[in-house]
């Protein structure tokens, strides 16, 4: 008898949860439905000025100068080691900003969880004031400072320290330098939620079992900081490939990167079949790097 | 495997503000203490100075008399559940109850089997390989305990531990963790502000009000002889009564209670000299509905208020003195009780219990 009643609860149970679950799913339909017509617009929007352009682009790097399908402008790139180099380059490059940003931003993210409200909103202002500042202003500052009788040349020559000025522009280390800054928010910007979203008595429990602090953070406070570790340097890696002023600007002549190499190719070659091959690649690129980060770190599967 | 506790003097201050004033107490191996206090009494700041998640400002804090007051965290040995259980949610249970044997680099099959071995006994054999999320309540409790236990640390420390649960599962873990508390003899302190809760799991009641212990005694004791009006009025309900002093001998003290009524109390070991008036402490379940026969103090009494809870029937009632009185009777006697009944009440003395303050 009690089984039955059991049984029969059971069931009607699952009706009534079957039906909620039909009522939610009726509902979020008819409700996407209308959610959709107000993408609508900025769907026609990125169709008309993104999508169509992009086409035109592909298109311009498959067609000779007569107007017939070549692939001549994918194999040149690929057959030549130059522009391998710039690719690797490229790479070093958005890896090496990616790494700095991620040491140098996590400890601001981490901190701004940690101090009282008044500080943490300050150490916001300090990050976005730059955020907001216009990029070639802040290159332009970078010369400034790192040419050679700029700031830090001149304090470490007066100071003795050294003979002669450092190079600190015009190469790598000044590409490395300017990116960074200008980068640095976005890594900040993607930690931050998530590292206060961390409830800290994970930590003190980590401590009560015995962890030191070290042992604590590398155990459970880094690996709960994935997500915004995943997010920040795919952000910064990803914008790091196709950066533009800062390195034509701050870098030297050997030091090309992707993004220099199409602009180049565009207004002093006039080479429009080639780089708009270049541009395809660096999108491609920029997608793989996405797809496969977003495989390797299946973080929203964990919690 | 316990160990014996001691605080001695023990202190905390945020900057001007004393939180924690001159606590000392001891409990021996095996003890299960609750602390209870209202809200801001420093119960929980005690608890985690044991921890040590706060640092004492001043005294000693020894388990097995070693102080322990100035030791790192990490190093203090001691077994604490969280208030919402902690566990990592990026490890699986597994994990969970291995982190503290791996922190001590125990050996990987004795890891194994110990973390095994504690599954069972919190009755969660089957879900090692689960994530935290995936558990109810009263599991994650549960993992959270033999995490807590894994290591085997002489003290355990459990913080509001039944605060997430429901009422049902609330009374169910109470009694397995009193068995777990049973069966490894582990010396545990625990913070609630839950008084039922206190007086079922613990073997000495600890009641603190603004950072000072009121009374630390056996749950029997703390009910039956409150040493305050406040404990009195914290732990269940008690009629607390002024009364005037009229006589003092060397073996008895007379007083007035409820109006003119003379009553003789034996003098206990802290005797009393001054004709200043006490506080006498009676509990509601106490006072007896009577007939003339009753051999104790007898009040006459009218029902203002009758409330009906299922086993007790609790009475307002106004005396012949114009004071109210709370009476709690068992429904099997008192069903024919009304509102508007005069009654007589019967209170013997041994019932009256004299407080300080």
């Amino acid at each position: 008898m009690e089984e039955k009643a059991a049984l029969e609860g059971a069931v009607s149970f699952n009706k009534a949860e079957q039906l909620t679950m039909n009522y939610t799913a009726k509902r979020n339909k008819r409700r996407s439905n209308k959610s959709w017509m107000l993408l609508i617009l900025p769907a026609l929007f990125l169709f008309i000025f993104m999508f169509i352009p992009l086409l035109q682009i592909i298109k311009l790097s498959i067609t000779d100068a007569g107007g017939s399908f070549t692939l001549a402008a994918y194999l040149k790139f690929f057959q030549s080691s130059i522009y391998l180099q710039v690719i690797a380059l490229t790479f070093k490059v958005a890896f090496v900003v990616t790494l700095l940003c991620l040491l140098l931003g996590y400890p601001v993210a981490y901190a701004m969880t940690k101090c009282s409200k008044r500080i943490s909103s300050l150490i916001m202002i300090a990050v976005m004031i730059p955020f907001w500042t216009s990029l070639l202003v802040r290159t332009y500052a970078w010369m400034i400072i790192l040419q050679s009788n700029g700031i830090i040349n001149n304090i470490l020559m007066g100071l003795g320290l050294i003979k002669e000025p450092l190079q600190l522009m015009n190469n790598t280390t000044g590409v490395y330098i300017g990116m960074t800054h200008i980068l640095l928010p976005y890594m900040i910007l993607s930690l931050y939620p998530v590292l206060s979203g961390i409830d800290f008595n994970y930590v003190s429990a980590a401590q009560n079992l015995g962890a030191n602090k070290l042992l604590a953070f590398l155990r459970v406070y880094l690996p709960l900081s994935i997500q915004g570790i995943a997010a920040g340097s795919i952000l910064v890696f990803v914008m790091g490939i196709g950066y533009f002023v800062t390195p034509s600007l701050l870098g030297g002549s050997n030091d090309a990167m992707i993004s220099q190499l199409i602009q180049v190719q565009v207004s002093k070659l006039l080479n429009w079949q080639f780089s708009s091959a270049v541009s395809i690649i660096l999108l491609a690129i920029s997608l793989v790097v996405l797809y496969v980060s977003k495989k390797l770190m299946k973080v929203d599967k964990l919690w | 495997m316990g160990a014996n506790i001691r605080l001695e003097n023990v202190c905390k201050d945020y900057g001007q503000t004393n939180v924690i004033k001159y606590v000392k107490f001891e409990i021996e191996d095996g003890d299960f203490l609750t602390i209870l206090g209202p809200s801001g009494a420093g119960k929980t700041t005690l608890l985690k100075m044991i921890a040590g998640f706060e640092d004492t400002s001043s005294g000693s804090i020894l388990i097995n008399g070693e102080d322990i007051a100035r030791k790192p965290i990490h190093k203090r040995n001691i077994g604490m559940l969280f208030q919402n259980y902690a566990l990592f949610p990026h490890m699986t249970v597994n994990e969970n109850i291995s982190f503290p044997l791996g922190i001590r680099k125990v050996k990987k099959a004795e890891k194994k089997e110990r973390v095994a071995e504690m599954l069972n006994k919190v009755k969660l054999g089957e879900y090692g390989k689960r994530y935290p999320r995936e558990l109810s309540g009263g599991q994650q409790q549960r993992v959270a305990l033999a995490r807590a236990l894994v290591f085997n640390p002489p003290v355990l420390l459990l913080d509001e531990p039944m605060a997430a649960l429901d009422k049902q599962l609330r009374k169910h873990m109470q009694l397995e963790i009193k068995e777990i508390h049973n069966a490894l003899g582990i010396t545990t302190i625990s913070v609630t502000h839950d008084q039922e809760e206190a007086l079922t799991m613990a073997t000495k009641v600890c009641i603190m009000k603004d950072g000072m212990v009121e009374q630390i005694a056996s749950p029997v004791e703390i009910y039956e002889r409150p040493n305050s009006v406040f404990v009195a009025k914290f732990i269940g309900e008690a009629n607390v009564v002024e009364c005037p002093v009229v006589k003092v001998e060397p073996s008895y003290i007379g007083i007035k209670l409820y109006g003119d009524n003379l009553v003789r109390l034996p003098q206990k070991s802290k005797k009393y000299t001054s004709f200043n008036s006490i506080n006498v402490v009676i509990r509601p379940e106490k006072v007896k509905v009577v007939d003339d026969s009753f051999n104790g103090l007898r009040l006459k009494a009218k029902i203002e208020q009758a409330v009906y809870v299922g086993d007790v029937l609790k009475l307002k009632v106004r005396l012949e003195c114009g004071k109210s009185m709370k009476v709690k009777v068992f429904t099997q006697y008192s069903l024919s009780l009304n509102v508007g009944d005069s009654i007589n009440l019967g209170i013997l003395e041994e019932d009256m219990v004299v407080v300080g303050r």
